[in-house]
């Protein structure tokens, strides 16, 4: 704790990650309730995987072209937005197995992200960092995009939330009472979508849907509002995020995975806190 | 305009027919809903029932016929109806008060941003009609079942409808609660017309004005005639008609009520 302290100011990039782990708390605990009111749990696993094929992509054009605009986490952003959208116009058409659009959404995306990658030159340490995330390599153009997408979100959710909140009520009757259903779904999907992008940055493609459902569902246990789950899915968020990190450093060990304890073990202790205040 | 022709009709079918997947549902209805009738929609499950209510709300379109609604085909007219679902559908854990349920009832007429102190005063008015103002800061979950009918009411009143359409009102509510839901219904029914779906025969036989039967086919008879015959003719098979009453006389009932023949 204190050696984590002295070089958080002595080091940028440990700066850097502390500010990634808050600004993608707050996307993680607001999109997230969302998420797990919804049980939309296994869309957001599809878009966080898709995500591999715009890093793929992205990182085989910036190093093999030279197109250096096109960073991973740009590619990663593309991706899931395209991922959403084509989620979103299969959930409004009924007629498809919304289960099969996931997992060909999931995989297709991996395929595309490996293909490229194993088609980029130089060492391939690429690959697992997308994986299971690398919160210590943000810099400071991916921190100013992260921000951006933090922006937007609050943005929307705070324009839209009654509408959104119908819609994951109660759809049908949304629709009945004049709500644009198909629209606010497919922001929704978008929504999820920037929130991934945020989370793969701090816990990796293949942690994204545990940072996303455990404070959530922890909050859940505890508030009877959905802004109070929120409030405390950002908490719970911001302390598993914080707090992984600042576990991890001294032993070295993975900053992503250790977030996740500490976000199960907060799940657990409000399980613990619901039952004894019942 | 068909409704200035006759302002008293609200609902009317024309010929309507509906079939799913090639399969007939509805064959040549014809019907027409005045103002502030309660009508019950009955029939066995499959018969047609939801799809008749469907129709009405605009959520699917005829192959043929005609449908108006308050003079106006329903997709336009969709607004002036309020719709309350079964009240069993909902994830009980879902983070919700009672107000912020009623509220829904607005959201599609809100901009954006939060709503405004109007139109909560609106959802607290709705509220204070179903008689659970007292609960509106409660969790919707903690809610017994006949209570959450009542908030899914108000939800569906927030917008001030001119027409209410039930789902299955009674299934797993209480008889207490379900002379409560009545009496609300009584209430509204002064102010708006009110349609029913549901399987309760003895709850609609006992509350309604008349009844609409479906069984692909679509009838229409006062509560009066709803005697065992048009019930064979509808089930396929003779039913029990049991009414609901409060009051029960060791002798029985003191009127003549409608009994299986």
């Amino acid at each position: 704790m204190l050696q984590f302290l002295i070089d958080l100011q002595q080091f940028r990039f440990l700066q850097y990650a502390l500010l990634t782990g808050i600004m993608a708390s707050i996307a993680c605990g607001i999109v997230g309730s969302y998420v797990t009111v919804r049980r939309m749990t296994y869309i957001a696993g599809a878009i966080a995987h898709c995500t591999l094929g715009g890093m793929g992509v992205a990182g085989y054009f910036s190093k093999e072209q030279g197109w250096t605009f096109l960073t991973p986490l740009t590619g990663a952003t593309l991706a899931a937005l395209l991922a959403a959208l084509i989620i979103a116009y299969m959930l409004n058409r009924a007629s498809m197995r919304l289960d099969t659009v996931l997992s060909a959404v999931w995989a297709i995306g991996m395929a595309i992200g490996i293909i490229f990658i194993s088609k980029t030159g130089g060492y391939n340490e690429d690959l697992m960092s997308y994986l299971f995330g690398d919160i210590l390599m943000v810099s400071d153009r991916d921190l100013l995009l992260i921000a951006a997408l933090d922006l937007i979100l609050a943005v929307v959710v705070f324009f839209l939330y009654n509408q959104l909140l119908a819609i994951s009520f109660d759809e049908e009757f949304a629709r009945i009472s004049g709500i644009r259903v198909d629209l606010y779904n497919t922001v929704f999907l978008c929504l999820i979508a920037l929130t991934v992008v945020l989370l793969v940055q701090v816990v990796g493609i293949i942690l994204v849907v545990a940072l996303l459902s455990l404070p959530a569902a922890a909050a859940g246990k505890l508030a009877t509002r959905l802004p109070a789950m929120m409030l405390l899915a950002v908490f719970l968020s911001l302390v598993s995020t914080t707090g992984g990190l600042v576990i991890s450093y001294v032993p070295n060990l993975p900053a992503g995975a250790t977030i996740v304890i500490v976000a199960a073990l907060l799940y657990l202790g409000c399980s613990f806190l619901e039952k004894f205040r019942r | 305009m068909d409704s200035s022709a006759c302002p008293d009709i609200v609902v009317s079918f024309e010929q309507v027919d509906f079939s799913f997947n090639g399969e007939p549902v509805l064959l040549d209805v014809n019907l027409q809903i005045h103002d502030r009738e309660m009508i019950g929609i009955i029939g066995p499950n499959g018969g047609g029932k939801t799809t008749l209510l469907r129709l009405i709300l605009g959520q699917l379109q005829p192959d043929r016929g005609k449908i108006l609604v308050f003079g106006q085909p329903p997709d336009k007219s969709s607004h002036r109806l309020g719709y309350v679902p079964q009240h069993m559908q909902f994830d009980s854990n879902f983070p919700v008060s009672v107000l912020d349920v009623v509220l829904m009832g607005l959201a599609g007429k809100s901009g954006p941003g939060p709503f405004s102190g109007k139109l909560k005063q609106t959802a607290e008015l709705a509220l204070a009609s179903v008689d659970l103002l007292a609960y509106r800061t409660r969790p919707f979950a903690e809610l017994s079942g006949g209570q959450r009918q009542r908030v899914l009411i108000a939800r569906a009143l927030a917008s001030s409808p001119d027409m209410l359409l039930f789902d299955e009102p009674t299934a797993n509510v209480d008889t207490s609660a379900g002379e409560k839901l009545y009496e609300i219904l009584e209430n509204l029914n002064r102010k708006m017309t009110i349609l029913i779906v549901s399987h309760d025969i003895g709850f609609v036989n006992h509350h309604i004005s008349s009844v609409v039967c479906v069984n692909q086919r679509v009838h229409v008879h006062p509560t009066s005639e709803l005697a065992g015959h048009n019930i064979i003719d509808l089930y396929g098979h003779d039913m029990s008609l049991i009414r609901h009453d409060h009051r029960c006389s060791i002798k029985g009932h003191s009127t003549n009520a409608p009994v299986s023949d």
